[in-house]
């Protein structure tokens, strides 16, 4: 969803994306075939331990409000990194640290995260609200968030069912707000939900998620 | 069980372990031991790093608390909004990782025959040994002011009783009654935590005692996040006296004295004084005349001796803050340049990350961010982002303070598993 952002601010071609990638890979791969635990390189495993301090061990967060990033799309993680990195997304602190890592490294640890288990917060939720937002979130959104949010098949968006409540609703006012860039697909689709139910509309959609739990 | 059998447990055990970390499974200092003294943010995270990093390690884990009581969200506890058993975390998961815990306290470190003593009359020997002392106090730095009065005027800089102590004083305090709260100069514990616990206790102060007020004695003449606070304290009974440094205490009169010869007197007086590495840094030869240890800051062993390695508050870490999410960031590499140096290895640098979080009213945090690359010997840090420098649109103290209790949540998981 920020691909054409970045795209433009980082002037990176698709082509030189997969260059880039295949470069990676080779690398990484070498990496695992190096007879040495932790000689000459920093592993993928202390980068992503210094994560696990905020979003908790392998990226599985209690909450309230700190999103949980095990499971989601390398490509997402990726391109949300890259915004961060590029002060394009309201942060506390994420848009800082993700200024020490190259991008190189946040390819490491995409790849590290997109291999954990996401797990869904048991989390209270109101069920009134829910239900409404399950109608809405399948009348506006379920034609790219596939399986109630649940799915992240289309590897530029990531997991909604499950992820917290509080996460949820801030990043709804974010897009609301113009504070992150929705592709036009989804802001339109945003703006008649907002004509159509207002700010209660984005409280029913992040209730809804938030009762997707196991 | 035979040996061959073991081995193979124990290769499937720690592939398994490693598969997960990403790691890959060969090459292990299989059975090297590891001694780390203390459990606090750095020490029970770096024995939880290390077992996980190569669970072929032998790790002790000396502590002399059975349970550990944090400092962190300790300001909720003081004005009444958080229990104050959600402060406490036990060492059950660090054991049943393998870590060996002791409860006792370590009297001394032969870093030549690399042994260690403890209180009950144990000895240990080490391949390394990880220290995470914390802090201790300087006593003679104000005039009047030791350890036994602290039992009547707490400094609760470290949590446990003095901070119930502090709590009973501040609830039973008249309407009208005056706190002191005096900074030392850096470095020393948790930067922020002197202003958060200033700008809780004038919360509290607004909402049950309205004639009180909170005075600032600071040490320093400006601190991080300064617009933050000040933008809250503008709603609170609070005063600050910039670049005072409390010399004197008259504890009879209730009275303190600044280097400038200011007297003032109060109800409750809070002094949280000049601090050094905690006493067994001292006492195994690993300070300096700072009062804190130099240590290479890719590994975190020790300047003056060989095998032992520093982190947390202890370590003398240049710009970085003393900080439960510095110690957290330490332990774990430093974990792996243990595992490495093990294996004959060596640690390319590896960036720290400090994240600290300050409760400045019911629903209100603010929050700041660093990262810090050592230099390619792990001669110094150099700052390499910071969210105080950064150009910030909007702050979001509500947000702020949710992400303040999840990272609370979620760091002392990291810490104690």
């Amino acid at each position: 969803m920020y691909k054409n952002m970045l795209s433009t601010a980082m002037k990176i071609t698709p082509l030189r994306q997969i260059i880039f990638g295949l470069f990676v890979l080779f690398f990484s791969s070498q990496t695992i075939a190096s007879p040495s635990v932790i000689t000459g390189h920093i592993t993928t495993a202390i980068l992503a331990s210094s994560c696990s301090s905020c979003h908790g061990p392998n990226g599985v967060s209690s909450g309230p409000s700190i999103p949980s990033i095990a499971g989601i799309p390398k490509e997402y993680f990726l391109e949300i990194m890259l915004a961060f990195k590029l002060n394009q997304l309201p942060s506390s602190v994420m848009g800082d640290i993700a200024k020490a890592f190259s991008r190189d490294e946040l390819t490491q640890l995409a790849d590290h995260f997109s291999k954990k288990r996401f797990v869904p917060s048991q989390q209270p939720f109101d069920p009134v609200l829910a239900k409404k937002g399950a109608k809405l979130h399948e009348e506006f959104c379920e034609g790219c968030h596939e399986k109630g949010g649940s799915s992240a098949k289309d590897k530029e968006i990531s997991i909604l069912a499950g992820q917290h409540l509080l996460y949820l609703r801030w990043t709804l006012d974010d897009f609301k707000r113009n504070k992150r860039q929705a592709t036009r697909k989804m802001a339109k689709k945003m703006r008649k939900l907002l004509k159509l139910e207002g700010n209660a509309g984005l409280d029913a959609l992040a209730h809804y998620y938030a009762s997707q739990q196991p | 069980m035979n040996s061959s059998r073991r081995d193979f447990i124990r290769s499937v055990a720690l592939g398994s372990t490693a598969a997960l970390l990403g790691l890959s499974n060969h090459a292990y200092a299989s059975g090297k031991r590891v001694v780390v003294i203390g459990g606090g943010s750095g020490g029970a995270t770096a024995a939880r790093y290390l077992r996980l990093f190569d669970p072929t390690l032998q790790v002790t884990l000396i502590e002399p608390q059975k349970r550990y009581r944090s400092s962190l969200m300790s300001g909720e506890v003081l004005i009444g909004t958080r229990e104050a058993s959600t402060l406490l975390f036990d060492y059950l998961k660090l054991s049943q990782l393998g870590i060996k815990l002791v409860t006792d306290r370590v009297i001394s470190i032969d870093s030549e025959q690399s042994t260690i003593k403890t209180q009950q009359g144990d000895e240990f020997s080490y391949d390394r040994c990880i220290i995470s002392p914390g802090i201790d106090f300087q006593w003679s730095a104000i005039d009047g002011y030791n350890q036994e009065i602290t039992q009547q005027f707490p400094h609760a800089w470290r949590g446990g009783e003095q901070l119930i102590t502090l709590k009973k004083q501040l609830t039973s305090m008249h309407d009208g009654g005056n706190i002191i709260i005096s900074i030392p100069k850096p470095p020393y514990r948790c930067p922020s935590a002197p202003y958060e616990r200033a700008s809780l206790m004038a919360y509290y102060l607004q909402q049950h005692k309205p004639k009180s007020k909170v005075i600032i004695l600071d040490a320093n003449s400006t601190f991080d996040n300064q617009r933050g606070f000040k933008k809250v304290w503008r709603k609170y009974p609070i005063e600050r006296i910039s670049a005072e440094e409390v010399t004197a205490f008259d504890a009879s009169n209730k009275r303190v004295t600044t280097h400038s010869g200011q007297q003032i007197k109060a109800d409750i007086i809070n002094i949280i004084p000049p601090q050094k590495a905690g006493k067994i840094a001292a006492t195994a030869g690993l300070v300096d005349e700072s009062g804190w240890c130099p240590v290479n800051l890719i590994t975190f062993e020790s300047h003056l001796k060989n095998n032992i390695h520093v982190i947390g508050d202890a370590a003398a870490i240049g710009e970085m803050s003393k900080l439960a999410s510095s110690a957290n960031a330490q332990g774990k590499v430093c974990a792996a340049a243990v595992v490495a140096l093990l294996n004959g290895e060596s640690l390319n640098p590896v960036p720290l990350i400090e994240t600290s979080y300050a409760i400045i009213g019911p629903t209100a945090a603010i929050s700041r961010g660093a990262v810090f690359k050592p230099t390619k010997g792990g001669e110094t840090l150099t700052l390499i982002a910071d969210s105080l420098k950064a150009k910030k649109t909007k702050r979001y103290p509500l947000r702020e303070f949710y992400n303040a209790h999840s990272w609370y949540n979620n760091i002392t998981r990291d810490i104690f598993g």
